[in-house]
This record gives structure tokens, sequence and C-alpha cells, in this order.
């Protein structure tokens, strides 16, 4: 079986984990994103599996996404934010070394996920503001 | 509006931000880098060291704990590049000070989405590609 469908999984977990930490139990935003991510690494790296770097690697980029602010992200759209960026990232890993050569790489995808969640939602609002004119 | 662009001009650049920002991006870019090269860490866990050492450093009072730490933590991400591109301290120097400009210009924009800290890494280590590539 690919190790690639790990991925979704662990970038949803590290999406929830660090927006927990950092809302609920008040860790701040760059503490909660490390220490999920050192957790996550102590777990899995007594696997022996050529996609363990895989999925640590997509649960710290993830991580970034549950660093954003509870009043513009609620839990559901971080789940959503995880999930973007594991399709992202699944992407960035087939794309040419020049793109993953520079650092940034997994930092960028979870804001263009952020980007695409915050978008979908405006124009899920707009669409539904049109049907209700469309309706009256 | 023409004198609103003047305005904009006129406005006095944040200099000990910008000081703040590049001291932190260094600090977090070496330190991942040594991480990675002195002590064989993974790119995931020298960062992630990184920002966690950042968020236990003391700071002193003049000195915004959250935007130091966020910087730190920006730098290890930048850190986390190839050293084919970053290898040297001046190097690493010369990217501090690009970060610290495009953390200055990026930083307004977008608040409260996750990941910028991510895309100013990305976007100074281009820069940084492109800059070396050009010369």
């Amino acid at each position: 079986m690919s190790p690639e469908w790990i991925v979704t999984p662990a970038a949803v977990a590290g999406a929830l984990g660090t927006y927990v930490l950092h809302h609920d139990y008040g860790f701040g935003a760059v503490r909660s994103s490390a220490v999920s991510t050192l957790v996550f690494i102590g777990a899995t790296s007594s696997l022996h599996h050529p996609g363990v770097p895989m999925w640590q690697a997509a649960f710290f980029g993830a991580s970034f996404t549950g660093m954003c602010a509870s009043e513009r992200f609620t839990r559901r759209k971080v789940v959503l934010c995880g999930l973007v960026f594991s399709l992202i990232y699944l992407a960035v890993l087939r794309s040419p070394a020049i793109v993953r050569a520079p650092g940034g790489v997994l930092g960028t995808s979870a804001f263009l996920a952020g980007l695409v969640v915050v978008t979908g939602e405006a124009l899920r609002v707009r669409f539904a503001r049109v049907r209700l004119m469309l309706r009256k | 509006m023409f004198w609103q662009k003047r305005q904009y001009l006129t406005t006095r650049f944040p200099l000990k931000g910008y000081a703040i920002v590049v001291t932190a991006f260094y600090g977090g870019f070496l330190c991942c880098h040594l991480l990675r090269s002195a002590a064989g860490f993974g790119p995931v866990a020298a960062s992630s060291l990184t920002g966690l050492a950042g968020t236990l450093l003391p700071t002193f009072r003049i000195v915004d704990k959250p935007l130091f730490q966020a910087a730190v933590y920006s730098g290890s991400f930048a850190g986390m590049c190839s050293s084919e591109i970053v290898d040297r301290p001046w190097q690493i120097a010369l990217v501090s000070l690009l970060g610290g400009l495009v953390w200055m210009v990026l930083t307004p924009v977008f608040p409260g989405v996750g990941g910028k800290l991510g895309a100013i890494a990305f976007a100074t280590t281009a820069l940084a590609l492109l800059v070396r590539v050009c010369l």
C-alpha cells in the first residue's frame, strides 16, 4: 500500500492538534506548532517505514494552518485547511526539485491552503446572498 | 491618490522592529542550519526544535516577544532550505536582511491566516536563489 494516503490524516491531525494547543490550552502559536510536531516525531520515529519523513513533514506543514487566529478560523475550517494542505503537499512532492529546494515550501503550502478555505467561505456566503435575493 | 502615495513614501521605516526581525531571523536560520548540518537532525525536527528554543529564550522588555518568536520560527523555516542555496554565515546574514524586508511587506497582509511565516521564508530563500543565479 502506498504510504501517501497517510499524509491526509497526518495533515489534519497536525492542523487540529496545533489549533487545540494554541486556543484551548493557551500555548502560544509557535510553541503549539513546535511541541505538537516534536510529539509526532517522537511517536513516529520508531516506525521503520520509508514514508515516515513524508508524514512528519505533512504534519509539520499542516501545523502552520493551526497557528491561525480563532476569530477567522473555526475548528471545521482548520480541518478543511488540513485537507487542502495535504492535496497541495502531494502536488509539491511531485514537483521538480527547484520548487522544493528553497525553505518555507511547507509554510507556503499552508498559507495557500488557508487562502483557499477563506476564499471558498467568502464565495459560499456570496452565493447564499444571491440565492436569497433570487428567491425574493 | 497621488498625495496619499507621497504620504506613504514619507512614513518612517520601523527600524527597531526591522532590527529585531533580522536578528531573530538570523538566529533561527543559523540554529536550524547547525542542527541539520552539525547535529544530524532532519529538517522538520531541526526547525521545530529551533522554534521551541525560541519560545523558551528570555527576552528584554523592549523586545516584542511574539514578534521575536515568530521571526525565529520563520528563520528556521528558511533554514530548512538546501545547503547548496545558502551555506556560509555571510550568506545567511544577507538572507536575513532580505527576510526582514519581506517580513515588513508581508506581515500586514492577510491577518490571521496561518502559514504566513513559511510564505515569508519561501519568498526570502527564493529571492536569495534568484540573486545567486543572477550574480
